[in-house]
């Protein structure tokens, strides 16, 4: 018996995910705001959430969804972590942006 | 206590008195030192006598009649030794000391399982297999025995019946049958596990550290220990005011045990430790008074020139494993004549690479040029390894080799003829030297190619007679000559004053001079701080060692110049004291072999006889320079006698230059040709000339060799004036002072290209080359650096796409190539 989830189509959520994931990857390349960067890097971050809730979804386990707690609680630790570093940053070199922040070539 | 037990006593007692004076000679002080070397070399001495007293009636017990004594010297050893009708295995003690270097690899023994009745042929079920290590096949014949240690001993004897090998046997020996091993011997077992096969060689690197006593051994240990002794004691005299004796006395008697470690080795390993061992101890004793750079350089010579030799030794022992599969002399000589083809490539080359070993060791044409620089060492040195001991080396390998070299003929007729070349030219430029340790160094060289000549021409024993009577007189001419020096020291030191209390003030002289140099260096010192200061050294010769300074010392120093006089009658063969006997003992030898040999032979016992001729030539100059007509310097003049310590041994010597030849008289049933004869398979030699003839001719020749230097220079005005002899032939004369230019030539040929390329090698290969590798590594290691950073842009941004980029080559390779 196929399971019921199977037949509910994951094209839309998995879109939406493929979406974010593009626009979130763009504006950590594109844009030069670290703060920016750092809600890009959470945008990708969500839109992988959303593609493993769906495939968890799809396929009747609850395994996705289980990762997808502890990937919520890991990003909650991370943008701590993330926004205390744009703050030291901006301390030490008086600007968020992600340019500036390229003493290590030399 | 048994000789097996005394053996190692003798090689221990050297070798305790080195650790001892080596940790705490600085402790014990120089004269306590002496004391301590000396006693430990005679107890060594007084345990080789107990051994002989013990070995000897064996040894000189009545053998059969020889069968085979008309069979050529070309003849196998194994064939003429047993031709004697005495096991020769009788008078020969063994003792291991350690097993070492065992290579054990597992062979396979054939045994049988039940009674085999002797002769009958072995069937399937009747044998077994057993792995044996190879550790436990002991390299010897005795089967019985080395069966009876395998295997339980009523089981011990059985007739073989094949020999397996596992690993397969190496450099092509065929697995042995037991006719060839075993003989027939019957089975006695109740038929339980019985060994039926042992190979005679072991397979694997089996070499113990293993003593050997044989007459030939015995002889040697005597006369090290016995010279040593004396020479020891006289060091203790001669060494008095040196500050470094604990470090001589150190380095003698480690010199000792080294040498009786090479006479007393059961197999060429030991022989080649023992070897080694007293290269290095000439080096140290030669270089002893190494702050002179003349010393130092001396002392190199003489190790490199050695090393060459070393190095075709120790080629020849390879060689000699890989025909034998082992370097125990017990398995190897027996199986000479069986394993080597006569005259073939093998045979040939093992011989001519140990012949170029012994030229090293023994100073021989075209090694020899180490052994009159070695002069720069302690007079007492030069007596003791550069005339007695260290340099027989070579003529005790060759007589202990006989068997090998007797399986190839052509080079044991090089070694007679490098002996002639060697014995003629060292005794012509001995003829013109005019430093008497200098004469004294040539004059070796020379005795020594005689003893080559010897063993060449197959007479071992009369070589190793030759060694045993020239130890005695050059030992006795080099510490005479040392305490001729000694005396003329003194002289110079004291000038006319002889009624000034010259034993105090001697001591004071020295004792100030050697506070901060040593040896010839504190010679000078010692003059200048003298009021009579000794004549500056004349074309490099002290003038204490200078020949045209000294004479009429034998009024001086009595004791020393009448010893000198016997040692030098010696040496120069007059009847009847030692040289006599062995040089007419080698001439006759040689000549006889021209019976079979042809002209060569004829050629060598020509140079032989002339050679005789020029020795008694340059002795008898010697004689009369130093000892005899009017003092020629200061220092002869007021030369003084030496201390009884130093006078004892030399008036010892003088007695044994004088009876030397005893033991080798036929009229006394010639005990040592009895005792060594089983050993070097000796033959006697029928057919060749009368022996009283050749023994006349000799003689007469040595008269006239005499009678031209009393000519020369035995009176106040000479019958023939020495000028005009130069004179006569100004070339010659320069060359053989400049000793035929070997040194000049060895220069250029060898030394000079041999620095160019070393220093080609440093600044080009060293410098260029392995240098230019390291530095490049280094360098390329940094433009790598260099190269790659431009990677590290320090945006985020770049390194954010790099990830993009590899997180989608990734997915892309995960979706479409899995």
């Amino acid at each position: 018996m196929i399971p019921l989830a199977v037949q509910i189509p994951a094209n839309g959520p998995l879109m939406l995910a493929a979406v974010l994931f593009t626009i979130g990857a763009a504006g950590v390349l594109l844009r030069r705001n670290i703060i920016i960067v750092l809600m890009s890097v959470e945008l990708m971050l969500n839109a992988v959430n959303l593609t493993l809730v769906t495939v968890s979804h799809a396929l009747a386990s609850l395994d996705g969804q289980i990762f997808v707690f502890f990937s919520l609680t890991v990003a909650a630790a991370e943008v701590a972590v993330g926004l205390a570093l744009v703050v030291a940053l901006h301390r030490s070199l008086g600007s968020t942006d992600v340019d500036a922040a390229s003493s290590l070539r030399d | 206590m048994t000789i097996e037990t005394l053996l190692p006593v003798v090689l221990a007692l050297p070798l305790l008195g080195f650790v001892v004076l080596a940790f705490f000679g600085r402790r014990l002080g120089g004269r306590r030192s002496g004391i301590v070397a000396t006693a430990t070399v005679g107890a060594a001495f007084a345990a080789a006598l107990w051994i002989a007293a013990l070995a000897l009636p064996v040894m000189l017990a009545p053998h059969e009649a020889p069968q085979a004594s008309s069979k050529p010297a070309s003849d196998s050893a194994g064939v003429t030794t047993l031709g004697h009708g005495v096991d020769p295995a009788s008078a020969v003690y063994r003792t291991t000391l350690w097993n070492w270097m065992t290579v054990a690899p597992e062979y396979a023994l054939t045994v049988a399982t039940r009674p085999i009745p002797a002769g009958q042929p072995v069937t399937a079920d009747a044998v077994a297999v057993v792995n044996v290590p190879v550790a436990r096949v002991l390299h010897d014949l005795d089967l019985s025995s080395t069966a009876r240690r395998m295997f339980s001993p009523e089981q011990a004897v059985g007739r073989i019946a094949r020999v397996d090998f596992y690993p397969p046997p190496p450099y092509g020996i065929a697995p042995l049958t037991g006719d060839r091993v075993m003989g027939d011997t019957t089975l006695e077992t109740d038929g339980s596990v019985v060994p039926v096969g042992l190979p005679a060689t072991p397979l694997g690197f089996v070499v113990d550290i293993a003593l050997q006593l044989d007459a030939l051994s015995l002889l040697m240990i005597l006369v090290i220990t016995g010279v040593g002794f004396l020479i020891h004691l006289y060091s203790t005299g001669y060494m008095a005011h040196d500050p470094d004796r604990p470090r001589y006395f150190a380095y003698l008697n480690l010199f000792v045990f080294s040498m009786l470690t090479l006479v007393l080795g059961a197999n060429f390993l030991v022989l080649f430790v023992g070897w080694e061992l007293v290269g290095a101890c000439s080096y140290l004793l030669i270089g002893f008074w190494h702050k002179d750079d003349v010393n130092a350089s001396a002392g190199r010579k003489a190790f490199i020139v050695n090393r060459i030799g070393d190095v075709a030794f120790l080629i020849a022992m390879m060689l000699i494993f890989t025909t034998f599969a082992t370097l125990s002399y017990a398995s190897i000589f027996p199986a000479a004549a069986m394993q080597l083809t006569l005259g073939g490539g093998a045979a040939t080359a093992i011989a001519a690479l140990l012949l170029i070993g012994a030229t090293g060791k023994s100073a021989q044409v075209p090694l020899y040029v180490w052994l009159p620089d070695a002069m720069a060492g302690p007079t007492p040195v030069s007596a003791l390894i550069h005339a007695a001991t260290m340099v027989t080396a070579g003529v005790y390998m060759i007589a202990r080799a006989h068997a090998l070299f007797e399986r190839a003929p052509a080079v044991l007729a090089a070694v007679a003829v490098v002996g002639a070349v060697t014995a003629l030219g060292a005794a012509l430029i001995a003829l013109v030297q005019r430093d008497i340790k200098r004469v004294l160094a040539y004059s070796t060289v020379s005795q020594l190619g005689y003893m080559f000549m010897g063993v060449g021409a197959g007479a071992y024993a009369a070589g190793v007679f030759h060694l045993m009577t020239h130890a005695f007189f050059k030992a006795l001419l080099f510490l005479g000559a040392g305490s001729l020096m000694h005396a003329m020291e003194h002289g110079f030191h004291h000038g006319g004053d002889e009624a000034f209390g010259h034993g105090d003030a001697h001591t004071d002289a020295h004792g100030d001079a050697l506070g901060d140099t040593h040896g010839h260096a504190n010679r000078d010192a010692h003059a200048t701080a003298s009021t009579h200061a000794a004549p500056p050294p004349e074309d490099g010769i002290p003038p204490e060692q200078d020949l045209r300074r000294m004479g009429g010392l034998v009024r001086r120093a009595p004791i020393t110049g009448w010893t000198v006089v016997i040692g030098g009658l010696a040496l120069a063969g007059v009847f009847p004291l030692a040289g006599f006997w062995s040089k007419d003992e080698i001439l006759h030898a040689v000549l006889s072999r021209s019976v079979e040999g042809g002209g060569l032979w004829v050629v060598l016992y020509a140079v032989g006889l002339l050679t005789a001729g020029l020795t008694a030539f340059y002795t008898g100059r010697l004689l009369l320079m130093a000892l005899f007509g009017a003092p020629r310097s200061d220092g002869a003049a007021h030369a003084a006698e030496s201390p009884r310590s130093m006078t004892a041994p030399l008036v010892v010597l003088a007695v044994l230059s004088a009876v030397g030849g005893l033991p080798a008289l036929h009229a006394l049933g010639s005990p040592l040709a009895t005792a060594l004869g089983p050993v070097l398979g000796e033959h006697a030699s029928e057919g060749g000339p009368s022996a009283l003839t050749l023994a006349v001719v000799a003689s007469a020749v040595v008269a006239a060799g005499l009678g031209l230097a009393w000519a020369m220079y035995g009176r106040a005005t000479p019958l023939v004036e020495p000028a005009r002899m130069t004179d006569a032939a100004p070339a010659l004369y320069r060359t053989l002072l400049g000793k035929f230019y070997v040194d000049e030539l060895y220069d250029r040929v060898i030394v000079r290209p041999f620095k160019w390329l070393a220093d080609r090698l440093w600044h080009d290969v060293d410098d260029g080359v392995i240098d230019g590798a390291v530095n490049g590594v280094g360098r390329a290691a940094v433009a790598l650096g260099q190269a790659s950073r431009r990677w590290q842009t320090g945006y985020v941004r770049s390194y954010g796409l790099s990830i993009l980029i590899g997180a989608a080559a990734l997915a892309a390779w995960l979706l479409w190539l899995v």
